[in-house]
């Protein structure tokens, strides 16, 4: 495995590469020096919540790795110089003579040299539920896929039945699992939505600085005094960042993972869950995530077209596994009782006495039993199809028998059509014995061919119901599996998953980066296909521009998982898997999806709303500050009033997480569209300059505050104004709808926000109003006041209808 | 030429409402541009005003909080604020959408 050492001091200064962080200490220190510690305390605290989050989050990455190569460090029985000793595994090298019995973990990558009866569990590897045969065999296919790989044995996978010898190939890094666990070496890949915030946090510094400097060389040019004009500009500078997205959205990420860890769905990286809610395209793994991921008898069927239940009794006779308050044994022996039991079939065996027993072998792949029933003897035979059809010499088709010869081509393309579709076929066989001591092998003959059991790895019950919930919310679901074609085709089938194209993966492979980004939008099921193609697939589909989510619980999984924007497994996921994951789903119920990505909507819904206010709101209230201080002949507003009023309006929007979403909004995956910010910009913020533009009109113009003297009515003026404007217009912003009539806002929110208007109403009136520079107001400025906010609230509505309606702008809205 | 304070405030006032009618009518050009890729029509003379009811409103105020300040009188901007009010409810009635909301 890959020597991979991290530091933890490496992994804590990597968190303090985003941009927004540079703006957020620098107005720490900006208000800790100039102006109030409890701000910079606040901005500080903001800052240090979100490093230790991201720090979270990456260390924990690192540990995926280290928890891998514990998983797989495993001790190996290796034969050098003719002696057999047991080593660790990490001391084997390629050449070494490898044997591998019942219940050991393949130490490395092998090339079969021996076997007997060997079958290994490689689904957490390659998807493939039922166990795989293995041999010594040469192979027939060039080129083959994982899969196809049945003279080889890969590190990681587990034997089930018989035991090997095989030849080491490759160790450590340089095997498949090596290969996966190196993909994990790296930082987990930025999200869309960490994305959209540094994109964010980039034109928030453009616009900081044009602002600031814009706002200090002005002031010093027309001959205020520097440092006012230095503290002054800085102040706006502070009231333009949003030193309290940190919070509010650690705080939606937080709530949200609370109510969908009462669903039993744990959100190991918060960060995912408003992805997780602008997720459009879904790719999943089959087995395990949309089937059960274990086997089932789901037909014991005759060959006629009348039920014969000697089908399911015979092959309860012929069979392995024990039965007591478990079923255990061959997985496909214990489906059969299982699905007796279920039947209530079990019983129809006690008339029966068992004679003797041919074991199952690979060379034969057909077990014997002879059974005694009112005094005459039957031999029934059970194993794979071929293996029994070669045995027969008739078919019993509708209580009449037939010569094998006549029906056996019949049979034959029934029994490829079957397994074509991704199910797994025993047949049965008898005949009447003549009583004796012991059996053979060579009774194995002249059989008489009954019916066959099918066997397959179910659609989970609840999956047709996910999948159709999740196509109404706007994800698309692509399938991506190590199994055939024609099982992954039924899979959709059963869950009436349009199927629009098909691609394998020996065709991926053909393919240039221009080709597999084309083909992913297209196709639905990707089969036989490697971890690495898995990758590929999501890569491209992020390139698209997609939001991509990834569920899988296997070895295989756990690179797709990691890339994807959301990384989606199930608790009975295998350890590698659950560590790549962003969410891991306690039980096996997809259903709850589709809960979480309406609480993804909604957690990203109010994020944005905070920005949308923050870079309007804020941003018109601040320009106009700016302007104004170029024709006044006193400062609009000073620092602390302005820092004061900054704080006042981030409590007011602490709420603002629980507030309700519109119902159309989580209807549709929605993009962090940056333009769209841009222009939301452009046209709300110039509403809140306006209004302030028309409040310093009336206070220079009607109530005479147009000298220094005055400046403390003035400002006070323009700090209510201000204040309203900016608290007030949350109500109408939140929403496309009629606030209020038609979209109700968050209880608490209102009650938090209404208390901080009443809080900058009376501030002016009292001590504290005072020593911040504050005087009374008149009674006719109030009057005034609540008819111009009300026209600017109407007005600020009625632009919704334009700037949505008319000019049909979409975004992230 | 030494300009007086109501001048540069005026000018500022009407700066931003000019601004804000610049940024509509981008908004506008750039989404008729996008549709005009999909249907071939062009808007008509009488669409196009009724689009812009909120710009004529927008500009309608601008003028009207201009003399109402230069007369320095509160009882005609109160006045005027309340008839404003009462055409942008008519407008937003209008253009009432109504649905209901689920719990965030």
């Amino acid at each position: 495995m890959p020597t991979h050492a991290f530091s933890t001091l490496q992994v804590l200064l990597r968190q303090l590469k985003n941009p927004i962080f540079a703006i957020l200490i620098a107005c720490a220190v900006v208000a800790g020096v100039f102006a109030e510690l409890k701000q910079a305390i606040i901005i500080l605290s903001m800052i240090a919540l979100s490093v230790i989050l991201g720090f979270y989050n990456e260390y924990k990455a690192e540990k995926i790795v280290e928890n891998l190569k514990h998983n797989v460090s495993i001790k190996a029985v290796v034969t050098r110089d003719g002696k057999a000793t047991q080593i660790n595994s990490r001391l084997l090298v390629p050449g070494d003579l490898v044997s591998v019995y019942v219940g050991d973990i393949s130490p490395a990558d092998m090339r079969i040299v021996r076997s007997k009866d060997l079958q290994t569990d490689e689904a957490t590897f390659t998807g493939e539920s039922f166990p795989v045969e293995k041999t010594s065999d040469r192979l027939a296919v060039q080129n083959p896929i994982p899969q196809q790989l049945t003279n080889y044995l890969f590190m990681g996978t587990v034997v089930v039945h018989g035991s090997g010898q095989g030849i080491v190939v490759s160790t450590g890094k340089n095997t498949e699992l090596g290969s996966i666990s190196k993909s994990l070496v790296r930082s987990h890949p930025e999200t869309e939505f960490q994305k959209g915030i540094r994109k964010y946090g980039n034109m928030l510094i453009m616009l900081t600085a044009a602002l600031t400097i814009g706002i200090f060389s002005l002031n010093f040019a027309i001959g205020h005094y520097w440092l006012d004009s230095l503290l002054f500009s800085l102040a706006v500078a502070v009231g333009l960042v949003p030193e309290l997205m940190p919070a509010i959205v650690t705080i939606s990420l937080a709530q949200g993972a609370g109510k969908m860890a009462k669903v039993k769905v744990i959100v190991k990286r918060l960060v995912s869950i408003e992805d997780f809610g602008n997720m459009d395209v879904l790719c999943t793994d089959k087995t395990g995530t949309l089937t059960e991921g274990k086997i089932i008898l789901n037909d014991c069927r005759p060959l006629g077209e009348e039920d014969d239940p000697r089908v399911l009794s015979y092959s309860l006779l012929c069979n392995s596994a024990a039965v007591g308050e478990k079923i255990v044994g061959n997985p496909m022996d214990a489906a059969i009782w299982e699905y007796a039991i279920e039947n209530d079939a079990q019983e129809s065996t006690r008339s029966y006495a068992k004679v003797d027993e041919i074991p199952f072998d690979y060379q034969r792949r057909v077990m014997s039993v002879v059974v005694k029933k009112n005094g005459e003897h039957t031999l029934i035979s059970k194993g794979a199809p071929e293996s029994i059809f070669a045995r027969c010499i008739s078919a019993e088709i509708g209580g009449r028998g037939q010569p094998m010869y006549a029906v056996l081509q019949a049979i034959n393309a029934k029994f490829s059509k079957l397994s074509e579709l991704g199910y797994r076929l025993l047949a049965v066989a008898f005949k009447p014995v003549e009583a004796k001591p012991t059996y053979s092998v060579e009774d194995e003959a002249d059989l008489t061919l009954l019916g066959f059991l099918i066997f397959t790895d179910p659609p989970k019950k609840d999956a047709h119901e996910a999948v159709n919930r999740l196509k109404s919310m706007g994800v698309d679901m692509k399938i991506l599996t190590g199994d055939n074609e024609l099982v992954a085709e039924t899979i959709c089938e059963e869950l009436k998953v349009p199927v629009k194209r098909i691609v394998c993966g020996p065709d991926l492979t053909q393919m240039s980066w221009t080709e597999i980004k084309a083909v992913v939008e297209e196709a639905t099921i990707f089969a036989r296909i490697t971890p690495e193609q898995k990758l590929d697939i999501i890569k491209a589909l992020k390139a698209n521009g997609h939001v991509v989510g990834y569920m899988g619980d296997g070895v295989n999984d756990a690179p797709a998982l990691y890339e994807a924007d959301v990384g989606l497994s199930v608790d009975t996921a295998v350890d590698v898997a659950k560590e790549a994951a962003d969410i891991v789903l306690l039980e096996k119920d997809l259903l709850v999806l589709a809960d979480g990505i309406n609480e993804g909507r909604k957690i990203f819904g109010n994020t944005i709303k905070y920005i949308l206010m923050g870079t309007s709101s804020n941003f018109g209230n601040m320009f106009s500050a700016a302007a104004a201080s170029i024709f006044l002949p006193f400062l609009p507003m000073l620092p602390m009033q302005i820092l004061f009023m900054n704080l006042l309006y981030d409590i007011a929007n602490m709420t603002l997480p629980m507030d309700n979403v519109d119902e159309e909004y989580i209807k549709s995956p929605k993009r962090w569209d940056i333009s769209f910010v841009r222009k939301y910009t452009l046209f709300f913020g110039p509403f809140s300059s306006l209004y302030d533009f028309l409040t310093y009109g009336i206070m220079l113009f009607i109530f005479g505050a147009s000298t220094p003297a005055m400046q403390a009515l003035f400002q006070s003026g323009w700090f209510v104004e201000s204040f309203w404007t900016e608290v007030l217009v949350m109500f109408v912003i939140r929403t496309r709808r009629i606030p209020f009539f038609t979209s109700r806002p968050g209880k608490w929110l209102t009650v938090l926000t209404l208390s901080c208007v009443a809080l900058g109403t009376i501030l002016p009136f009292t001590v504290f109003g005072s020593l911040l520079g504050f005087a009374p107001l008149p009674p006719e400025y109030w009057v005034l006041l609540v008819l111009m906010v009300a026209t600017y609230l109407l007005l600020v509505d009625a632009g919704k209808v334009f700037f949505y309606r008319i000019c049909r702008i979409r975004g992230s809205e | 030429m030494e300009v007086d304070l109501f001048t540069w405030w005026a000018i500022s006032i009407s700066g931003g409402s000019v601004f804000l009618t610049l940024v509509s009518i981008y908004l506008y050009a750039s989404s008729r541009t996008t549709r005009r890729t999909r249907d071939n029509t062009k808007p008509k003379i009488v669409s196009l005003v009724g689009n812009f009811a909120f710009v004529w409103v927008l500009l309608g105020l601008l003028a009207f909080y201009i003399i109402s300040i230069d007369i320095g009188s509160a009882v005609i901007f109160a006045v005027g604020n309340i008839i404003v009010e009462f055409l942008l409810v008519l407008y937003l009635i209008k253009h009432r959408i109504t649905k209901t909301t689920k719990k965030g």
